[in-house]
């Protein structure tokens, strides 16, 4: 290549932004860039920012949450736990069959649970999935700790089909109803095993705020505070006690943790129980906000997740929160100003960039190894 | 040294074999002793004299074969709800022939391994399979066995399976969005023949079409990714797996317009000012959406008729392609490309250094990859007629990694075999083990449950067909952590 000067550099580098920016606005039409819309949807009705806001921090707190779970694994062992989106469907599920037992009738004819169960259901769920996770971590991954990374890679996605498999099966289990009223209790998983399950009503969807155009629901509230607790919690739990201590230790450097006498087995397998109980969490939280569970829905979920963890510097708790809130609010955003059936490509877009761009993410520290 | 019996390849062998007989029955016992002999025969040691070794195990394995064979037509097709028998088939000369069958296959393959003539061997084995493989849609036709469909999607997925081993086996550049290339193929045939936009194009001329447009998608995607290493590399092809079909399915109202022309239109309050460069009068529409397209042109030969339903022709097309791309890809395997590939995956610093070109080999093997799986998008379009965007999701990348990873990554065979196991448990084995399971579950089980709502739920609990997902994941890890190399490994990787 010859030597430009630096400002004929600028001057190539800025023309050729531009005209990436140019094309991006043609090509970006089919899939909602469309700038007229969008300025015209923002001028008619401003309030949809604050909305969507509003929206994209709750959807973006349960990717936080879904999205820790990734980044401590990662941050351990270097391993895309990609059974991490399954067993947070595992946990909806889980997280269901709790409320189901508190489940009563309406007289309207659906299907109502009481806030104390739901708050309560976080515990089960929680246990769940934390032992399955340390328990697919035992069962596919600690064999295999020598390795080529490829390996784990592969036995983890062989993992997340296995679970994705539990989930559609314990759909099953929903024709014991007709069994008898002993089993009455399981009508929430529904007569169909792959149809998405509705969970009870647990919050009044009514607007806090009153009649103002903005809707902020007690789920919003529910979702975000809970999302707060669980991230203080973990970073007092890393940051403040022995064990924390030696998972830091232990992601720093495994050899030289082993040596000061850390039980690196040990550390690793609560890493997995500290990221399912998480992702049983977020599974709690997914179905009091969506009010919905189906077994496919962890790859997605997964996706969006790893890419928010990825964006925030993969390893880095802190970073895992900022990528999830911010994947958060582009799905919201591009749900309301690009297309509701592209935000996907729109987050796998940005998922791809980060990681031909920035591969150690916004606040991940520079390592020549990991990409 | 005492000899064993039987070795553990032939007993696994039995014991698959057995199994499939024990849900099939009827005229399968013909093939599967077939098959067994082949193995058995391949299974002894290539020395002088190996075809009196051949005889024993060859006929214990038939006899095990057409024992479980005789069980399933008199015992399991007289449960409730069975596919029906066919007569001829249970008679006791199919049996004896199938024992005989079996064991001359045992002793034939044997005895011409070991066949001193390097060329009676190569070419004897090769003539021994073609025979096998023009016999079978034929006696498959005869014996009603409703085999075919699952046999050509089988091939087509090991096409695509032979694709991949080029990408994840010989460069060790684990690729998750495979499918891509598949879609791609089969949109591209989808676009140029059918009534979408009233293109008729040859199938024999689109067919190069879609393996030169997945050949040139593979470079557009794969250059930004090339330098990524290991699980990065893999994420970020699986985003790519994802977003082509998400095109596919929404490029169904495209209308486009000049930005610069349609922001000056906004400022200044005048909407004529902007410029409209395509589906001006009404939106574009592409790929017709979640609908698909439909019906796809089949392909013309003067005297074939390739028409659904009749699955000779198909059968025939597809065995070409595949035999035509194996000849292909060995050879490749051995050129100075297909060794840096391999070379690269060992070491990359270290083929670096000896002077291969990185980028490029690596573009290359993506390229090459893709293009197979274009081939295969493409004939599937024609053989089903139909594209949807349902029908490229992540599980297609996932079953086709799975063929590689079983057969054994790197090793054409391995790769052949990983493919059809993987298919034919999936489009015919599940389904009937529902059956039989079903049968079982109504002759004993259900004998002693009266209440109608237990014998519902045992019955979709007991659904075989809906353990799709658990055996692929059994499959890979339980291959991963005992025998990562998988079932018939690349000879480079024996030494190891």
């Amino acid at each position: 290549m010859p030597q430009f000067s630096p400002a004929t550099q600028r001057l190539l580098r800025t023309l050729l932004g531009v005209a990436v920016i140019y094309l991006a606005l043609i090509l970006g039409q089919p899939a909602g860039l469309d700038l007229v819309r969008i300025v015209d949807d923002i001028r008619t009705t401003p309030t949809n920012i604050v909305q969507q806001l509003i929206i994209g921090l709750s959807n973006g707190a349960i990717i936080v949450i879904i999205a820790l779970g990734y980044t401590l694994v990662y941050g351990i062992i270097e391993l895309v736990n990609f059974a991490h989106g399954e067993v947070f469907m595992l946990g909806a599920f889980t997280a269901l069959l709790a409320l189901s037992l508190f489940t009563s009738t309406t007289a309207a004819g659906g299907l109502t649970a009481p806030l104390w169960a739901a708050l309560l259901g976080f515990i089960p769920a929680m246990l769940v999935c934390g032992l399955l996770n340390a328990g697919i971590e035992r069962l596919a991954y600690r064999r295999l700790r020598n390795s080529p990374k490829l390996a784990v890679l592969i036995s983890a996605i062989g993992m997340s089909f296995i679970l994705q498999n539990v989930g559609l099966q314990l759909g099953a289990f929903g024709k014991l109803t007709q069994v008898g009223p002993q089993f009455e209790f399981l009508r929430v998983l529904g007569s169909n095993n792959a149809a998405p399950k509705s969970f009870p009503v647990v919050l009044s969807t009514e607007n806090l705020l009153g009649d103002f155009i903005i809707r902020v629901t007690a789920a919003d509230l529910l979702v975000m505070g809970t999302a707060l607790v669980l991230m203080l919690a973990l970073n007092w739990f890393v940051q403040n006690t022995r064990l924390g201590k030696a998972m830091r230790a232990t992601a720093q450097n495994r050899d030289a943790a082993a040596m000061m006498g850390i039980n690196v087995d040990q550390i690793i397998a609560l890493t997995f129980l500290i990221g399912g109980a998480l992702a049983g969490a977020a599974g709690m939280m997914f179905g009091l906000y969506n009010g919905t569970a189906v077994f496919t829905m962890g790859f997605t979920a997964g996706l969006r997740s790893f890419t928010a963890a990825v964006l925030g510097g993969i390893g880095n708790i802190r970073g895992a929160a900022l990528g999830g809130v911010l994947i958060g609010l582009l799905a919201a955003f591009s749900d309301q100003y690009l297309a509701v059936r592209w935000t996907n490509a729109w987050v796998f877009l940005i998922l791809v960039l980060v990681l031909l761009f920035r591969p150690t993410g916004l606040l991940g520290q520079e390592s020549g190894d990991k990409a | 040294m005492k000899q064993k019996l039987l070795t553990n390849a032939e007993i696994i062998g039995i014991l698959l074999m057995g199994f499939v007989a024990l849900i099939t029955g009827g005229w399968s016992v013909v093939i599967l002793v077939v098959l067994l002999g082949a193995l058995v025969g391949v299974n002894v040691p290539a020395q002088p004299g190996a075809w009196r070794r051949a005889v024993l195990p060859g006929l214990i394995s038939a006899l095990a074969v057409v024992l479980v064979t005789v069980f399933h037509n008199t015992v399991i097709a007289g449960l409730p709800k069975q596919e029906h028998i066919p007569p001829a088939s249970t008679s006791f000369l199919v049996y004896l022939g199938s024992l005989g069958l079996g064991t001359a296959v045992a002793v034939g393959v044997a005895a011409l391994r070991s066949a001193p003539d390097p060329r009676v061997r190569r070419f004897g084995l090769l003539g021994l399979l073609l025979v096998c493989a023009v016999a079978f849609p034929f006696f498959e036709q005869y014996a009603q066995l409703f085999w075919a469909n699952a046999i050509i999607v089988a091939m087509i997925f090991a096409l695509q399976a032979l694709g991949l081993n080029i990408v994840a086996g010989y460069a060790g550049m684990l690729d998750l969005g495979y499918v891509a290339f598949f879609a791609i193929g089969g949109y591209t045939i989808a676009m140029l023949n059918s009534p979408q936009f009233n293109l008729q194009i040859s199938f024999w001329l689109v067919i190069w079409i879609a393996a030169a447009a997945a050949a040139l998608f593979g470079l557009l995607l794969g250059a930004p990714v090339i330098p990524l290493r290991g699980d990065y590399l893999a994420i970020v092809t699986l985003g790519f797996g994802e977003i082509v079909p998400i095109v596919f399915r929404n490029l169904n109202a495209v209308k486009i317009a000049e930005p610069l022309s349609e922001l000056a239109a906004l400022v200044f309050g005048r909407p004529e000012l902007a410029l409209c460069l395509a589906g001006c009068v009404e939106p574009l529409n592409i790929t017709n959406g979640t609908d698909g397209i439909n019906p796809i042109g089949r392909p013309v030969l003067p005297g074939v008729a390739f028409v659904t339903g009749q699955y000779i022709p198909w059968y025939f097309l597809i065995l070409t392609l595949l035999a035509v791309s194996v000849f292909f890809i060995s050879r490749l395997r051995r050129s100075r490309m297909g060794r840096a590939w391999v070379a690269i995956r060992e070491d990359e610093l270290a083929a670096n250094s000896m002077g291969i070109d990185l980028v490029r080999t690596k573009l290359a093997a993506f390229m090459l990859g893709a293009m197979f799986s274009g081939f295969a998008g493409a004939f599937y379009g024609s053989y089903v007629s139909f594209v949807s965007p349902d029908a490229f999701d992540f599980s297609i990348s996932v079953i086709v990694l799975c063929m590689v990873i079983l057969g054994g990554t790197g090793s054409i065979v391995g790769v052949l075999l990983g493919g059809f196991i993987i298919k034919v448990a999936d489009l015919l084995l599940l389904d009937k083990l529902q059956v039989v399971l079903g049968g079982v579950l109504q002759a004993t089980i259900f004998q002693g449950i009266q209440n109608q709502g237990m014998q519902n739920f045992l019955e979709s609990l007991f659904n075989a067909s809906q353990y799709k997902l658990l055996l692929f994941g059994i499959i890979l890890v339980t291959m991963m952590q005992f025998r990562p190399q998988g079932l018939v490994p690349s000879t480079t990787e024996r030494g190891h």
